[in-house]
């Protein structure tokens, strides 16, 4: 699997959770990968919450410290954080089939 | 302020900026995301967005809108609506279309700064409720509406406007906070009422032009007034915290140790966020010498965990309803371990009166709970076009000399201790009856507070169908607790409640959630869980936590 393959399956991965949140919220579900998230709805009591999500589904330690709008400001963003923290498409369950 | 160069008095809250560009028109006034504007650029700008306004119709006495995410020339924005003669009125910009247009409609809101994540709500709003102006964006509205861009803006004289005769008893700015019966109430600040605050504060926390003061609170909320203008009253920067830093706590403290932040105002919520998610061990926050906070009460095991992790800070709990700005503040003592005893609201500024008073108006004894009536040069003209709720809210005292006190009754319950200081006992609405006993809502939250495990709660009532209240709780657990095996269940923290509670106090139901619904002012949304316990009531029979 290539390294854009990779990434863009993580991308979907947190497209899709962060829609879910979204449209809980009554915001419109379509997210971009450079969408500023804030500025779509998503509040912090989304973010406490994609946190926790991040760190169930690739079984990873997010730090406090690490949990800023450079890293987590659009979905982009995360992914490059997160595969800089060495997660790929295999880390995750649900993609691993 | 006796050390004050210019010891001439101020009339309006403009002048501040004015004077303090006389003073120095080099030195900073707003900082945001890296950008400066100086106190110089901040009085010419300002002054341009006056003339602007005056040209395109703003007369003495109206009022412009400003729905716009947090920006500089937001705050450019908000300074010359009030040099225009004009009342500026701030909209949430995530408030949905609806909501936004009735604060339009209500307040006759012709001009509105918008910026490029609410132009297309206002426009879309512009025909129905009429507006004239879009101010901040380009590209017109064909026959509805114009729009003015900011380059524009800046092309109209920058001297200031002059010939309004604007006294102290000029519009300066309007609130609106949800009233109880869902109808937004307009609370309106003179520039009297408004400096008298800026100034008591400013005085009050010492606040100096190298100071840097952070506005954090959306400008919609009544506690950004405290860092907008106390802080050009004496001359300091404020800085600006964007919406997304606002809300990602490490970002937050990421902002305080970039910006080297002397003062930090801002709700007990962002605080506990900072403390438990901010990252605060690789962060510098050595130039924090204030943290002032309210809005609501911070959990006391929280504050004395942040109190330790900013020794060098001093701690004050302001207190006060929109309608007065602010009446008191607490300089937070050391705080013995293990207290979870709420701190008090403490001591009126300078220039304020306070009564204590039963339902019957009667003063109560010392130290007796009743309803906090204020009388100070900071409290509002009055509601917007609601004549009769502003009376109601107002209690009058006739003096000895046959003239007239005027108090505002803040509907919050209060008993003052030994040493003279106020303590909140909640909200009169707050007090509720269950099954014939008075129930005060805040103390069952108190209670819940004080297990080890629980990180925030909300208790809120839902009617029962039998005419009576059923109290109901929400909680959140602290991030050590949620993973850990001892986490308590809905049932353990019912039965810590019951410890400690009368039988008819315990809430009916205890639930542990992840998160606590937020208004977009950072307060519980106390409204949204009681939608949800009636929607939820509606669908099945039996409670789904216990």
């Amino acid at each position: 699997m290539s390294e854009a393959t990779t990434d863009d399956a993580l991308q979907t991965t947190l497209t899709g959770y962060i829609g879910e949140q979204l449209r809980e919220l009554g915001e419109d579900d379509q997210v971009l990968p450079d969408d500023d998230l804030v500025m779509i709805g998503f509040d912090s009591v989304g973010y406490v919450r994609l946190i926790a999500f991040i760190q169930d589904r690739f079984s990873i330690d997010v730090p406090d410290a690490d949990v800023t709008i450079e890293n987590f400001g659009t979905v982009s963003n995360m992914a490059s954080y997160l595969r800089e923290l060495g997660v790929s498409a295999g880390s995750d369950p649900g993609l691993a089939s | 302020m006796s050390n004050s160069p210019d010891s001439s008095p101020l009339t309006l809250l403009t002048e501040a900026i004015t004077r303090a560009a006389d003073h120095g028109a080099e030195r900073p006034a707003i900082r945001m995301n890296g950008a400066e504007l100086s106190y110089g650029e901040l009085e010419r700008r300002s002054n341009s967005v006056a003339h602007l306004l005056r040209d395109r119709g703003v007369r003495r006495g109206d009022r412009v809108g400003l729905f716009a995410h947090k920006s500089v020339e937001l705050l450019v924005a908000l300074h010359g609506v009030m040099k225009a003669g004009a009342a500026y009125v701030p909209i949430n910009p995530d408030a949905p279309p609806a909501y936004a247009g009735h604060i339009l409609a209500d307040c006759d809101i012709d001009h509105l700064v918008v910026g490029s994540t609410t132009q297309a709500t206002a426009s879309a709003l512009a025909q129905d409720v009429g507006l004239r102006c879009l101010i901040g964006v380009s590209g017109g509205l064909g026959d509805t509406a114009a729009s003015v861009d900011w380059a524009e803006v800046w092309s109209y004289p920058d001297t200031p406007l002059t010939g309004l005769g604007l006294s102290g008893d000029d519009l300066a700015y309007i609130i609106l906070t949800s009233g109880s019966t869902g109808r937004p109430k307009g609370i309106v600040h003179s520039h009297r009422s408004g400096l008298a605050y800026a100034e008591v504060a400013a005085a009050t926390f010492e606040f100096r032009p190298d100071d840097r003061i952070t506005n954090h609170a959306p400008l919609n909320f009544d506690l950004s007034t405290l860092e907008l203008f106390a802080g050009a009253v004496a001359g300091a920067t404020v800085v600006v915290v964007a919406e997304g830093h606002a809300r990602l706590p490490a970002s937050f403290s990421q902002l305080l140790q970039d910006e080297a932040v002397t003062v930090i105002n801002t709700v007990p919520f962002a605080l506990v966020q900072l403390l438990h998610r901010g990252g605060l061990d690789d962060r510098d926050l050595t130039a924090v010498r204030l943290v002032l906070f309210g809005g609501e009460v911070f959990p006391t095991r929280d504050l004395r965990a942040l109190m330790q992790r900013l020794p060098g800070a001093r701690f004050g709990n302001v207190y006060g309803p929109a309608e007065v700005n602010g009446c008191t503040y607490y300089t937070v003592p050391d705080l013995p371990p293990g207290s979870t005893d709420p701190i008090p609201i403490g001591g009126l500024y300078d220039g304020m009166e306070a009564m204590v008073v039963d339902d019957a108006d009667r003063p109560v004894s010392p130290g007796e709970p009743g309803e906090l009536l204020i009388k100070s040069p900071t409290r509002m003209l009055g509601y917007w076009r609601q004549p009769e709720l502003t009376e109601r809210s107002t209690y009058r005292k006739v003096r000895s000399d046959g003239g007239e006190d005027v108090f505002h009754r803040t509907g919050d319950l209060v008993h003052q201790d030994d040493d003279g200081l106020f303590h909140l006992g909640g909200r009169k609405d707050r007090l509720i009856k269950t099954r014939g006993h008075r129930v005060e809502l805040d103390e069952i939250e108190t209670v819940l507070l004080s297990h080890q495990a629980v990180e925030q709660a909300v208790v809120y009532t839902v009617p029962d169908g039998d005419g009576s209240q059923q109290i109901e709780a929400l909680v959140t657990l602290l991030p050590a607790a949620r993973s850990s095996i001892d986490a308590p269940t809905g049932a353990d923290l019912k039965r810590h409640t019951q410890r400690l509670l009368p039988r008819y106090a315990v809430p009916h139901t205890i639930e542990v959630a992840e998160s606590v619904p937020r208004t977009s002012t950072g307060k519980a949304d106390r409204v949204a869980l009681v939608d949800r316990a009636m929607r939820g009531s509606e669908s099945r029979s039996s409670p789904g936590v216990e």
